[in-house]
């Protein structure tokens, strides 16, 4: 169940697996973010 | 310069007549135009928060070296032969050391996201002895110390905004904080009595007494003489009993009667008060120094040593004492006490004059007494404190392996130093705020606060911010009320309301605090300048009629006879730079001193220099000002400027501005605007409101919702207010401009119609326009934070996150949840969802093979779910690893509010409101241009809090809205209500702001004209969805079964001992036992009446029946009481009678 | 007054522009001129962005934030009679009769991309952003500033709707309109005046209302009273001058002045037009009720 993690300093893709060291396989940034969800989320534009 | 031939400048004719013309000096200057770009340039080398940095870097650069000299050498009486000397300490930038060894630059942002403090190495060049051999090692790290941002050693100084940029960081950030395990934490300024200076002050019977705080670095003590029935005594600690004031003088050497006349005075008045101390050291019979050592001795307070260290005589005990102890900032050197001698009598010549004229009382709460305390200060003591510890600990593990018998290999120092001392004890002191200091008895909590960051002007609020020693619970109004000495330096509008009303205060926006400087320089500079050394000096010389005392520091010097020269000559020195700015010369008439100050912690602020009634800063340096030719030190350098101290303004004359300038004046304000804090500054047209509004304001701009920073959607907070169109005020002030708050402001220029509409509107509600909340006004951005860290344990084990499982995916409490079993950022939560699926294995002690192999049911759910009742999105979700290596994850919570009913709402006059009612834009009154108001406000809100400025704002933001620009409503200044009204009719209004109104309802014009214009409204942090609360049934407390308390746990809503009283006075008593019991905490006991104790299902254990045994409802607290009470030995007892 | 019980409205246009319309209404009351205005802010439909998905959006500001921005553009709205209210609609959700989609689909591969009304592509030529036919920059309206990696991606749907529901259905900026002052001066007091004074009343007016020339004829007279705004500067005047009758303003109220802006999603003509349609619906839907109760 590994997931897609974005750099917080080259917004490069990282695939990190659990256990694993957040460490970003360019940069070695060690800050993380999580991509998007896919879903489409509805507002209202008010 | 002047036009007027008749009022030539003297500068211009040269005669001395011209020059010595009084009307000629005192008519007729011309103001300096834009005079106030002097204070941005003087924001830019100090003031604000500027001194927290200075302090800071003096610390680290100078203070620390001192400290590190005066303890360098490590030796130990184990080995004689042993020592280790520490050398050239110094603090390296803030960096990192990863799990790899690399070291990573460390920047504040990375801190404040990865719960990491933010801190530097401290090394020290290292010699000491190892086997036979003296080697040196250079570098060696001793731990790490917290490093202020911007200061001397951060990363942020001295870079562009674009590279403040790149490393995340905020360009308008004042700096001036520490970052501890992700928290930003300020160190208060704090404000206490100067050290070492005599006060003369009146004791609980109003009889005056003279004390002294003497403060070196080795010692801190009190003294103080007092009067008892006419006869002066000496307090001190060491002392058991009040000495006798002619014994201890008598103690220090001075034998004869006539000597002790001499130094305290000869004149009658002197004579005639000690008179009666002399006799009774005579009854005393101590007539020699001995016999007076031997007095003292034998009045010591007995410390019991435990090991046999008083071998010396009690009398050599008290010369010693006598020496070290009492007014140990005075030095005797080899036991020559004539400056304490001198020193004391001047202590005893004060009280005498003191009681014959109160006038010469000191005033503790004048400024010019006062000594600021700075974080740079606060750190050095703990670095002081911390570095003894450091040194204790590494001589008792030197002395343990010296003492080891039979050892391998040579004892190496360097090896066993440990780090963590100094590096935890920073990290404590700083996040915890208790600074607990063995050697100053000092144990002062709540010294550091985390740093406010509601909105920006609260973060910069909180850098200005000095608190005051004194008892906040304490009901004195002294030290309370706005002190005169206080102009210029400190706001007289900010300062909290309630209990630390005047006792928590803020920097006016010119302040500066000065830091220590050397003594020596001055001290041969004032010889040189013709004092007489006080040692040389005889007691009738001393009390002589043209001789005035010299100071330096509290410190008596000497004597000089031609006072006036020598204060003139020194205050040339320092404008032409040959003694530093920052010190103070100030000539006491009064007390017949001159006092020089070199001190730190001195409050002191520019001023232009006032030379025969002109001003030294002319129109023409302004220019140069303005073209960058100039800078604010050159101003200094000049001597057109100079900073004057408390003390110094006292013996100065000030002129506010260029038309109270007369032949007297020697300076004038730079602004006069300055006076104010940087957060009253906020206030348009401060000057014409009502003085509290100013103070009611200045502590609701700190909650006004607005943007915080540059790098505010970078930050991840636990509560993030922002708005979404914040809007730069429409009238601002000069100072707005310069603390950046145009840049990041909060709140909206709102179109206020000042008039009656529904009566929704009374007590201060405001009605708002629909259609201008569905247009953005005052909606705002909600960030909350979400943590969870999955933590490692000692036996192997560790947290794990899990995603659902084909099972629990199908419910909704699970749906957030993403293939790692994190929320993913974008989704809606509702309440109770789960954001972070963790488990945590229930065994964390025992050892365990294989951390894999652990069953499902060896781990406990510990989720992290959404708790709140308000629907939110997942903003950001951040994993990192923290400080001790374990996962850290870190979720953003946002929502978006529009204002609805009852959210708080406010002007920047100390006017708050909540909206009463929101009114459709069609039922809003128009003007003839269509214009319908975004809020209307009461009317009533203007009499009684007499906020005339908040008139004028208006008119100014109406008139700056009609021309295209900004109004200025600077504090005495700004822009004036007759140039306002002629852009008003100029621009086809009326002259007065007031406007022709129709009502939206009829359509028929309104009876009367309408105030009409923008005016700034801030909204407040207080939301009715963050407050709203209701219960019929829920929670209750498991101890006493009573409803639990706050919204937070769901509680029950109060009914408090004064609406108890209501109810009493009405004799509802059956109301009150439904309120207070049946629907609380009823619980049905068993009550013996026989033995009056409680039972269980009706049978007595104490009297062994059934019998007597009777059911009744009382509290279910009652009867928790009663079985607390029988726990300690006391038996209540029911007494029961048929009712 | 018989004409005033027998009295027709009457409407007289000063003046069309592309924005804006100014016109008088008269021989009619109050309530009918207000009526007006009430319904051409509040009740005129229009079609405006009302529901927004996002597929991604990594820009600075927020989701809701974008939302509604999006929802405040003005969108060209003259075809607005062909769609349905999505609540009147047949269909089970939403379909073409009563909703138009929007696809906004922006990435920034250069320094900085500004998203603008332009990015917005409707589904429907008849209903569009405003200001984005002409593609002219300064007419479009920004959404959102983009820097290099960021991207939006969304799907909007417009509805028809009216501005009770939320301000950004209305199609008046401005809707208002004025009283026609009516002023009166009194010329027997005025001759009572010094040329002094005259001058001096005359220069009370901070509108200019007023004109004296002391060369010319010795009159006061009145220069342009739609320049009035009532401020009663001069009757203030008039009273400390010691002369309180001098001059009498007035309202006249039955004649509005009527100016009327749109956000441009109409025609100013059309919001009116729109407007006394609507009341009229309004009047017939209460008639054929009468009418089917009393029937």
């Amino acid at each position: 169940m590994p997931c897609i993690y974005i750099c917080g300093e080259c917004g490069a893709e990282n695939e990190i697996k659990p256990k694993e060291p957040i460490k970003c396989k360019d940069c070695t940034y060690r800050i993380m973010y999580k991509k998007r969800t896919d879903r489409m989320i509805q507002f209202e534009a008010r | 310069m002047s036009n007027n031939s008749s009022l030539k400048s003297p500068y211009q004719s040269g005669s001395m007549d011209d020059l010595y013309d009084e009307s000629k000096l005192t008519d007729h200057i011309k103001p300096i135009e834009e005079k106030w770009k002097l204070v941005p340039a003087f924001l830019k080398c100090r003031g604000l928060v500027k001194q927290h940095i200075d302090s800071f870097n003096f610390f680290i650069n100078v203070e620390m070296k001192k400290i590190v000299k005066a303890n360098e050498k490590l030796t130990t009486e184990v080995d004689p032969a042993f020592y280790a000397k520490f050398t050239e300490i110094q603090v390296g930038m803030p960096a990192l050391t990863e799990e790899n060894y690399e070291s990573v630059s460390m920047t504040p942002q990375k801190c404040r996201l990865r719960d990491m403090t933010y801190s530097a190495p401290i090394t020290v060049n290292l010699e000491y002895v190892r086997g036979k051999q003296i080697v040196g090692r250079k570098n060696v790290v001793i731990g790490r110390i917290p490093i202020m941002l911007r200061s001397s050693n951060c990363v942020l100084t001295n870079k562009s905004h674009e590279q403040l940029a790149n490393l995340g960081e905020c360009p308008l950030d004042p700096g001036g904080y520490f970052i501890v395990r992700g928290n930003e934490k300020v160190i208060l300024n704090h404000e206490q009595l100067s050290k070492n200076r005599i006060i003369i002050e009146t004791d609980a019977k109003g009889v005056p007494c003279s004390t002294v705080t003497s403060s070196t670095h080795e010692r801190k003590s009190r003294t103080s003489i007092i009067m008892k029935h006419g006869k002066l005594y000496l307090k001190h600690n060491t002392f058991a009993e009040d000495i006798p004031v002619v014994i201890f003088l008598k103690g220090m050497g001075v034998e004869t009667d006539q000597e002790v006349v001499q130094l305290v005075g000869s004149e009658e008045i002197f004579l005639d008060a000690i008179a009666s101390s002399l006799e009774e050291c005579n009854k005393c019979k101590v007539h020699t120094q001995t016999q007076a050592l031997d007095y003292l001795g034998a009045r010591i307070k007995s410390i019991r040593k435990p090991w046999g260290m008083s071998k010396k005589s009690k009398s050599e005990e008290a010369k010693d004492i006598l020496a070290g102890v009492v007014l140990n900032h005075v030095p005797v050197r080899r036991y020559n006490f004539r400056l304490k001698v001198i020193y004391v009598a001047l202590m005893i010549r004060r009280i005498i004059i003191a009681t014959k004229d109160r006038s010469t009382l000191d005033d503790k709460d004048y400024y010019g007494n006062k000594r600021l305390e700075l974080s740079g200060q606060l750190i050095s003591l703990l670095f002081e404190d911390l570095f003894k510890k450091f040194l204790a600990e590494l001589k008792k593990a030197t002395d343990q392996a010296i003492l080891k018998p039979n050892r391998a290999m040579v004892f190496d120092f360097a090896s066993i130093i440990r780090t963590e001392t100094l590096t935890n004890g920073f990290v404590h002191a700083i996040s915890s705020g208790q600074w607990n200091l063995k050697r100053f008895k000092m144990e002062r909590s709540g010294v550091t606060q985390v740093l406010s960051r509601l909105s920006f002007i609260s973060a910069l609020g909180m850098m200005t911010r000095i608190q005051s020693q004194f008892e906040k619970t304490r009901k004195i109004s002294g030290p309370r009320s706005l002190q005169p000495s206080q102009w210029g330096m400190l706001c007289p509008s900010d300062t909290p309301e309630g209990e630390a009303c005047g006792l928590v205060k803020n920097f006016a926006q010119m302040t500066h605090v000065t830091t220590d400087e050397p003594e020596g320089p001055l001290l041969r500079l004032a010889y040189n300048l013709g004092v007489q050394d006080i040692l040389l000096i005889t007691g009738e010389e001393l009390n002589s009629r043209t001789a005035f005392l010299v100071f330096l520091n509290g410190q008596i010097i000497g004597i000089h006879n031609s006072p006036t020269l020598f204060v003139n000559t020194l205050r040339k020195m320092r404008r032409a730079g040959r003694i530093r700015e920052f010190i103070s010369i100030c000539k006491n008439e009064a007390h017949k001193t001159v006092s020089i100050a070199c001190d730190g912690g001195r409050l002191c602020r520019p001023m232009i220099i006032v030379e025969n009634g002109r001003p030294r800063v002319q129109q023409f340096h302004i220019e140069e000002l303005k073209d960058g030719l100039r800078t604010f030190d050159d101003f200094i350098r000049e001597g057109l400027i100079e900073y004057l101290d408390v003390n110094e303004e006292n013996d100065s004359f000030l002129a506010w501005n260029e038309s109270a300038v007369n032949k007297t004046t020697t300076h004038m304000e730079i602004e006069p605007f300055t006076l104010l804090g940087c957060v009253s500054a906020l206030i348009p047209y401060p000057h014409h409101n009502q003085s509290p509004r100013n103070t009611y304001q200045c502590a609701m701009g700190k909650q006004a919702i607005g943007a915080i920073a540059y790098n505010q959607l970078s930050r991840i907070d636990t509560l993030l207010y922002l708005l979404v169109y914040p809007q730069r005020p429409m009238c601002q002030t000069r100072t707005l401009e310069l603390v950046n708050y145009v840049k990041l402001p909060a709140g909206h220029n709102a179109t206020v119609a000042v008039m009656s509409y529904s009566g929704y509107d009374i007590e201060d509600a405001l009605v708002m326009n629909k259609a201008s909340l569905d247009r953005g006004f005052g909606r705002c951005i909600v960030f909350k934070k979400q943590v969870s860290a999955v933590k490692k344990y000692a036996n192997q084990t560790a947290d794990r996150i899990i995603p659902p499982n084909a099972e629990t995916s199908r419910q909704p409490k699970f749906a957030l949840l993403d293939e790692d079993g994190i929320a993913k950022p974008g989704e809606l939560a509702q309440k109770g969802q789960i954001l972070i699926n963790k488990y945590s294995p229930i065994n964390t002690v025992d050892i365990v093979a294989n951390s894999d192999k652990i069953p499902d049911s060896g781990y406990k759910s510990s989720y992290t779910a959404y708790k709140y009742e308000n629907p939110a999105f997942v903003d950001k979700v951040m994993l990192t690893t923290g400080d001790d290596d374990q996962l850290l994850i870190k979720l953003l919570m946002r929502s978006t509010r529009r204002p609805e009913l009852g959210d708080k709402f406010s002007s920047r006059h100390g006017q708050k409101g909540v909206c009463g009612i929101i009114v459709k834009q069609e039922d809003m009154p128009f003007t003839d241009l269509g214009i319908c108001p975004d809020i209307i406000m009461n009317p009533h809100g203007f009499p009684s809090r007499m906020t005339i400025g908040k008139m004028i704002e208006l008119l100014a933001g109406k008139a700056g809205v009609l021309r295209g620009g900004f109004g200025y409503g600077t504090c005495f200044g700004g822009d004036k209500v007759e140039d306002i009204s002629k852009v008003l009719i100029s621009k086809g209004f009326s002259y007065g702001g007031k406007d022709y109104v129709t009502s939206g309802v009829t359509g028929e014009p309104l009876q009367c004209f309408i105030f009409f214009g923008p005016i700034f409204y801030q909204k407040l942090k207080h939301m009715v969805m963050d407050k709203m609360h209701a219960r019929a049934r829920g929670p209750t407390v498991t101890l006493t079964r009573q409803p639990t308390e706050g919204r937070a746990r769901g509680g029950g809503l109060r009914l408090g001992e004064m609406e108890r009283d209501c109810l009493i006075g009405y004799g509802a008593s059956a109301l009150i036992m439904e309120r207070l019991m049946i629907s609380s905490d009823r619980f049905t006991v068993y009550a013996c009446k026989k033995c009056g104790f409680l039972g269980y299902e009706g049978w007595c254990q104490y009297c062994k029946s059934t019998l007597q045994v009777s059911t009744l409802q009382i509290p279910y607290a009652c009867k928790l009481l009663f079985q607390e009470l029988q726990a300690m030995n006391i038996v209540p007892k029911l007494k029961l009678e048929d009712a | 007054m018989s004409h005033t019980l027998y009295r027709h409205p009457n409407l007289e246009i000063l003046e069309i522009k592309n924005d804006s319309i100014t016109f008088i209404l008269s021989n009619t009351d109050i309530s009918v001129a207000n009526a007006l205005r009430r319904v051409m802010i509040a009740e005129v439909p229009t079609m405006c962005i009302d529901l927004v998905e996002f597929e991604a959006n990594n820009s600075v500001l927020v989701d809701e934030f974008i939302a509604h921005r999006l929802g405040l553009i003005p969108l060209t709205s003259h075809k607005v009679d062909q769609f349905n209210y999505t609540r009147d609609c047949s269909c089970a959700e939403r379909c073409d009769n009563c909703s138009v989609e929007f696809k906004l689909n922006a990435r920034c591969n250069d320094h900085s991309y500004s998203v603008t009304s332009l990015d917005l592509l409707s589904q429907n030529d008849h209903v569009i952003p405003v200001g984005s036919s002409d593609g002219r920059p300064d007419t479009v309206i920004p959404i959102v500033k983009l820097h290099r990696g960021q991207e939006v991606k969304l799907r909007a749907i417009a509805k028809k709707g009216v501005g009770k529901e939320h301000a950004k259905w209305s199609p008046a900026c401005v809707a208002t309109y004025q009283f026609q002052p009516k002023i009166v001066i009194n010329q027997n007091r005025m001759d009572e005046l010094t040329d002094r004074q005259k001058e001096e009343w005359v220069q009370s007016c901070p509108a200019n209302v007023y004109q004296f020339n002391a060369h010319q004829r010795q009159q006061v007279t009145i220069e342009d009273q739609m320049r009035c705004m009532f401020c009663m500067e001069c009757k203030k005047k008039a009273d400390s001058l010691g002369k309180p009758d001098l001059v009498s303003i007035e309202q006249k109220t039955d004649k509005f002045i009527f100016n009327v802006e749109t956000n441009g999603s109409l025609k100013p003509e059309e919001v009116v037009l729109s407007a006394i349609q609507i009341i009229k619906r309004k009047l017939t839907d209460i008639q054929t009720q009468l009418q089917d109760t009393v029937n």
